[in-house]
């Protein structure tokens, strides 16, 4: 590949998909020397073809050694192809901090926290210094790489070359999971980067790139296991075990985000619109393990069929039926229905070897993840937060309106803190008492983070926020059209005279994504939960149910 | 009315502050000296802590306690000051005109800031009750368009027996309704059609009300004066809600002018008094 692309100085990484093509001779090689190949090999030529697909969803992507191509943990929704130089693929744990990303808020003292009370207001986002195109455009903020030196590295750790040719980032890509291992550059490289959507669609088209898929998903999937807390503390062994006889189920559609309010205003009732992962009544088969998305776990009563919880990553659903079996030697069945709402990833480990390996491990004492198969909460406001995915949050806003007098001290705390311009509208879904507001929840399953061309939205390691590195982003808004709450808004930059930046390359406004970063860098941490004289508003993670039931008690009394 | 209880640790400091400030007052009319100057420079701290809730607010991002906790804390200090302040006085009237004027200003104050913490506490959820999806930034947009509904809704009065009376109904007492801004406390609502009596009563002068709205044509009207309705009721209870503010603030600084006033005179005619 190296003689056709030499020519040729093709990086991607600032544009997104489709904006440049991809050259023919690169499509030509793909189709004989890659994966791809495997595809072709039983096309059904139905549709889009081969070059449409990766027209649209492809670009080329280039690396210099030592640059990080892909962080463990960071989300990311595309898979890639070597194509020229040397890409490796780091197996040592120990060595994983190497390839963290480096925190470039750090918290302020006291005295700049003050600082910014002087500080002239702006009415838009502005930067408070020259700006460079290179800013303008995300690319002064990338680039991150491995501070070491590479080729010695590679001798003293363990690390795997992926061939000319090979796929990675496939688990992440598909599964929607954080990503399983972190890859870098060993040579100066090139990479065919495939965003998600172009992967399924060759899927669709190629059962024989299906089974080839699924085969090194199957091969690499006991890594999933490192995400689920009930799970991960089992032995690799008992994991890959576990892995290699659990059944791993797909539902509802990835695309619920773009289609989550058209579902919401639909006149058809929401449960019929969810699809049924498991009925009330039915056999039970196993642990169902949630991976990623979301469900709702109803029971019918009397022919009533109600909202009594939810199950969000890393949950599960089946212990007590399971251990209940395992007690008495008789069959049990479901004692509620899961649905999908939105995409659920889920793994199911069958009922022989979850009383085989994991019985034993809970029974020790292992760490069996949160349980909220339980009704803590009423079951109309159950159905509010479920039906408007407000579960998917990790610090939902979340305003008590019998004790909230509109005096918006939260909105002026956040403004103070966000250089005169606040990063929520205190305005949102209202159920009885109580207002969801229209601030960043930090999801559990960041839809905005698939996508990003960049990865200048991603998820702070140590706390879990979801945070914008404003010098990585390059404004194409694709987690604003991503996020189905419209928490993310594009907003056009400002230059320390006030006047609007102007991209070079298009001659519009440059644009910038911003939303709420939970005052990262301010000492007290939120600012609009700490202003609130009324104690009306709260930040809630939906993952800590106990959590949740008090705040609900504290705004329901 | 949605009042918590304050918190523990709040509550505790508050009872151990009293009693620590009793004791020592104790000790100190045991000595048989006035306690006016021990008292007087006991509430000159707390007016000084009481104020610090404003600054408080001033300064989010500090790790410095939540503002809730800050506002319990402003109210518990704001009883204590109240004993000192009955303490310093000695229990007793005031007496000589600026006396009187620091006595009726404190008195001032303190209701004020008690009386708003209740309007605080009380209004949200009436306020809430009748206009439920409505940014309050949004109502004057609302307001207007109502209005303009409405005329164009007389405009399509047929003509017919009624047709003058609805129109003289409209011009004289609907459109000033709809166009009015409303006062300091709302009108009672009539039972049955639940719109302010007041109007129920004057456009009963040209046609009464169950006739009025009983006809297709004009229904919307008794729609729109009862939406505009519910939007004053919104607007009252903001002012309220935000309005004990526009007393408590300014008599603070007053307040704080007569007590460095005050302090000026104790000081200046005390020369070999007090001890």
């Amino acid at each position: 590949m190296r003689n056709e692309t030499n020519n040729q100085e093709i990086d991607s990484r600032e544009h997104c998909f489709s904006k440049v093509p991809v050259p023919e001779e690169i499509l030509d090689w793909l189709k004989v020397n890659s994966v791809l190949s495997i595809v072709l090999s039983d096309y059904k030529k139905r549709g889009s073809s081969f070059e449409d697909i990766l027209q649209n969803d492809a670009r080329i992507v280039s690396y210099e050694k030592s640059e990080i191509i892909l962080r463990k943990g960071d989300y990311g929704g595309s898979v890639l192809i070597p194509i020229e130089g040397t890409v490796r693929v780091n197996l040592e744990q120990s060595q994983e901090h190497r390839f963290a990303r480096k925190s470039k808020l750090e918290k302020r003292s006291w005295f700049s926290a003050i600082g910014q009370l002087f500080k002239k207001k702006k009415t838009q986002e502005t930067f408070s210094r020259v700006v460079s195109q290179e800013e303008i455009s995300g690319s002064a903020g990338r680039k991150p790489r491995l501070n070491t030196d590479i080729d010695k590295f590679v001798s003293q750790n363990l690390t795997r070359r992926i061939g000319i040719g090979e796929i990675f980032g496939e688990i992440a890509a598909l599964r929607r999971c954080p990503r399983t291992a972190s890859v870098f550059a060993g040579t100066d490289c090139k990479l065919v980067e495939i965003r998600w959507q172009g992967v399924r669609d060759l899927l669709a088209r190629s059962n024989e790139f299906e089974r080839f898929l699924e085969d090194i998903i199957g091969d690499r999937r006991h890594q999933i296991f490192s995400f689920v807390n009930m799970i991960q503390n089992l032995s690799e062994d008992v994991q890959r075990t576990i892995s290699s006889k659990a059944v791993f189920e797909r539902h509802g559609s990835d695309d619920w985000n773009r289609n989550f309010r058209k579902v919401l205003n639909s006149d058809k009732s929401l449960l019929d619109q969810e699809a049924v992962v498991l009925n009330q009544g039915h056999h039970m088969d196993g642990l169902y393990v949630v991976l990623n998305g979301f469900a709702r776990v109803t029971r019918k009563d009397g022919g009533q069929e109600s909202t009594t919880g939810y199950l969000r990553p890393g949950d599960v659903y089946g212990l007590k039926e399971l251990t209940r079996m395992d007690e008495r030697g008789e069959d049990e069945v479901a004692f509620h229905t899961i649905r999908a709402v939105g995409a659920l990833d889920l793994v199911i480990i069958p009922k022989s070897d979850f009383n085989e390996h994991v019985l034993p491990e809970i029974q020790k004492g292992i760490e069996t993840g949160r349980s909220n198969e339980e009704g803590y909460i009423s079951r109309e406001l159950l159905d509010f937060f479920v039906d408007r995915r407000i579960v998917n949050g990790n610090q939902t806003m979340i305003i008590d309106l019998n004790r909230c007098t509109d005096c918006d001290d939260c909105v002026k705390a956040c403004a103070v803190t966000h250089g005169g311009n606040p990063r929520f509208i205190r305005e949102g879904h209202r159920h009885a008492e109580l207002m969801v507001a229209t601030a960043c929840m930090h999801c559990a399953d960041p839809v905005c983070l698939v996508g990003c061309p960049t990865g200048a939205i991603h998820r702070e390691a140590n706390t879990g926020n979801v945070i914008i590195t404003t010098n990585e982003c390059i404004g194409c808004g694709t987690c604003v059209e991503s996020c189905p709450y419209n928490n993310i808004r594009s907003v056009e930059i400002h230059d320390a005279y006030g006047k609007p930046i102007i991209d070079l390359e298009t001659g519009k406004p440059a644009l910038k994504a911003t939303k709420c970063d939970l005052c990262i860098d301010q000492p007290s941490g939120p600012a609009c939960a700490n202003a609130c004289p009324h104690d009306a508003l709260h930040r809630v993670d939906f993952s800590d149910i106990s959590k949740v039931t008090r705040v609900i008690e504290k705004i329901t009394g | 009315m949605t009042i918590r209880q304050p918190k523990p640790l709040i509550l505790l400091g508050l009872i151990l502050v009293f009693f620590v400030i009793q004791n020592y007052l104790d000790i100190k009319s045991g000595e048989l000296v006035s306690l006016a100057y021990e008292s007087g420079w006991l509430l000159l701290g707390s007016f000084i802590i009481l104020a610090l809730y404003g600054m408080r607010k001033k300064f989010p991002f500090l790790p410095i306690g939540k503002t809730s906790s800050w506002l319990q804390l402003h109210l518990g200090i704001g009883l204590l000051s109240g004993y000192l302040f009955l303490v310093h006085s000695g229990f007793a009237w005031p007496q000589g005109s600026f006396e009187v004027a620091l006595y009726f200003i404190y008195l001032l104050l303190m209701g004020s800031g008690f009386i708003g913490w209740f309007i605080m506490r009380w209004l949200p959820k009436p306020m809430r009750a009748d206009v439920e999806n409505l940014h309050p930034s949004r109502i004057p947009f609302r307001r207007s368009e109502i209005l303009e509904e409405a005329d164009a809704l007389v405009l399509k009065v047929e003509e017919g027996a009624l047709s003058e009376r609805i129109i003289m109904g409209y011009t004289e007492v609907i459109r000033p309704f709809l166009n009015a801004r409303p006062g300091l406390l709302h009108s009672k609502r009539h039972n049955e059609l639940e719109i302010p009596t007041p109007i129920v009563q004057k456009l009963a002068l040209y046609l009464p009300p169950s006739v009025l709205f009983s006809t297709e044509s004009s229904r919307p009207f008794h729609k729109l004066i009862r939406e505009k309705s519910d939007l004053d009721r919104m607007i009252v209870h903001q002012r309220w809600i935000r309005g004990w503010l526009f007393l408590h603030v300014p008599l603070t600084a007053v307040l704080f002018i007569l007590i460095a006033l005050h302090i000026f005179l104790v000081l200046g005619f005390s020369s070999g008094g007090a001890s």
